[in-house]
């Protein structure tokens, strides 16, 4: 069995702290050896990159190095961190002049650049990489089936860049172990707002609500992310949202580790982190 | 290989009608052929059906912007046979799939001063971005993802006026800090305009071409780290 760092030092923790609950949950109830990264640097998004490249790619590159030196690879169970690690990974193996650039930086730190590391996906995890588990097993856990529900699957406009590393389909195949049924909307791929936030947090939120209104009429009865952003952007934010769209939207936000130990059968509120979100899950 | 599209096509005639409305076509055409054969073919069945013509011609399928020129092939591997054809803006349609391209235009003028009119061919071709974007729609003024894409070359190729251009670009209120992602709103995909996005942001905050609220907050963001 491969072992792994969870990488649970998401952006904006104080509005993500939900996912971070369910995530820790799941893998210790999964018995995955998937300790909490310590000492990894804090996932900025990949916002970041158009700021200062160069500081982004020593930021995770860091983090890379941190982990392969242990001989973890790293467990994101969400989408911003997943692509930020992988999407560093990946550029530094392709340009050597930015891996040079990069590991001089590094050796500032006292850290010899290291990418014997692999980046893993929740999804990826649960249906690729362990042994043990596969869609079968998954299935086998489920004691309370989605069956009468349908949600509203969310991968905003950063899975263009995830794409290259995981299959989006993974998600898809999750969702059926679970029974939960997905409701056809266009805005699965249009962005939440998250990006322009700090440029303008009123064009943040026309977005977000934009996407949130066009899950709400057609017909889901949650919202599932597969980025902090977004969980930032439809729980955190719902209320501001639903201000200047002139709407009611109240609808439940959840992630994929939270959906999942529902289905499991796990009913503490406190326990998953579903008392922590913004908008009531009136789904127990 | 010819096969059967089920098609809804975006209808408006800004001189007659109120609103517009979508027409079901079901038409077999053959595979290979492009998108410009098809939307003639909607025109040999309805003469009153207009659309763009020209290298510029573009439109947007099942939501993605694309030019007319791209292979029906691709776009029904990719789109299934169940298409929905409407003009680049729905908002800025005058005659079916044709817009009024105005606002695009007035976004050139904005640089205009600092390139060559031979320039100007370049900026064309990135018209789709500029109508792919979903902050055209909700932020009056926004410079568009073509103006931007235009801009990082230029900068490349008039490098004596980079500090001028990304003036223009860095506006707080209307410029490159407000660009979403577009990869999936663009055919083929618009990840090559995005890289060029993601390199003039980072030219910005680089040069830092004049006092600028936004360029400051985003150096602090940076220096924190």
């Amino acid at each position: 069995m491969k072992n792994y760092f969870l990488f649970d030092t998401l952006i904006q923790r104080e509005k993500t702290a939900p996912m971070i609950t369910a995530a820790r949950k799941l893998i210790e109830l999964l018995g995955i050896d998937a300790p909490s990264f310590k000492g990894a640097k804090a996932d900025l998004g990949s916002e970041f990159m158009g700021l200062d490249k160069l500081k982004f790619l020593e930021h995770y590159a860091y983090n890379l190095t941190l982990a392969a030196d242990q001989k973890r690879d790293i467990l994101c169970f969400e989408q911003s961190s997943f692509i930020s690690h992988a999407q560093t990974k990946d550029m530094l193996i392709n340009d050597a002049n930015l891996k040079f650039e990069i590991a001089g930086r590094l050796e500032k730190h006292n850290l010899s650049l290291n990418l014997d590391v692999q980046v893993v996906s929740l999804e990826q995890l649960l249906l690729e990489e362990l042994e043990e588990m596969d869609t079968e097993k998954l299935t086998s856990l489920v004691k309370h089936p989605f069956g009468n529900f349908q949600a509203a699957l969310f991968f905003g406009s950063n899975a263009c860049r995830a794409r290259k590393y995981r299959k989006e389909e993974l998600v898809t195949r999750l969702l059926d172990s679970v029974q939960l049924k997905c409701v056809k909307h266009e805005s699965s791929h249009e962005s939440d707002g998250f990006e322009v936030y700090d440029a303008s947090s009123s064009l943040a939120k026309k977005l977000a609500a934009k996407a949130m209104l066009d899950m709400f009429d057609n017909a889901a009865d949650f919202v599932l992310v597969c980025d902090a952003r977004s969980f930032i952007m439809f729980d955190f934010y719902q209320k501001e949202l639903e201000k200047i769209s002139g709407r009611e939207i109240g609808l439940s936000v959840l992630s994929l580790a939270e959906l999942l130990l529902l289905a499991f059968g796990e009913t503490s509120k406190k326990a998953i982190g579903l008392d922590q979100h913004k908008v009531a899950i009136s789904l127990i | 290989m010819e096969c059967k599209l089920a098609l809804s096509v975006f209808r408006f005639d800004a001189k007659t009608d109120f609103l517009p409305y979508y027409k079901k076509h079901f038409i077999t055409i053959d595979r290979s052929l492009s998108v410009n054969d098809l939307l003639a073919k909607i025109k040999t069945e309805d003469g009153s059906f207009d659309y763009p013509k020209g290298d510029l011609a573009a439109l947007k399928i099942n939501g993605k912007a694309l030019f007319s020129n791209v292979s029906l092939d691709g776009i029904i591997n990719s789109f299934g046979n169940s298409l929905t054809l409407e003009p680049l803006s729905t908002k800025r349609a005058t005659k079916d799939m044709i817009i009024n391209t105005d606002d695009f235009y007035e976004r050139f003028d904005l640089l205009d001063a600092y390139v060559d009119g031979k320039d100007r061919p370049l900026f064309e071709h990135y018209m789709i971005y500029h109508y792919a974007s979903s902050v055209l729609d909700l932020h009056e003024g926004f410079q568009g993802d073509a103006l931007f894409a235009f801009a990082y070359d230029m900068i490349h190729k008039h490098p004596e006026r980079k500090r001028e251009i990304l003036e223009v670009v860095a506006n707080e209120h209307t410029g490159i800090f407000l660009h979403v992602k577009l990869c999936k709103k663009i055919y083929p995909c618009g990840a090559d305009v995005e890289k060029k996005i993601t390199e003039l942001k980072n030219e910005v905050m680089k040069l830092k071409p004049y006092p600028n609220t936004l360029v400051e907050k985003f150096s602090h963001h940076i220096e924190l780290l």
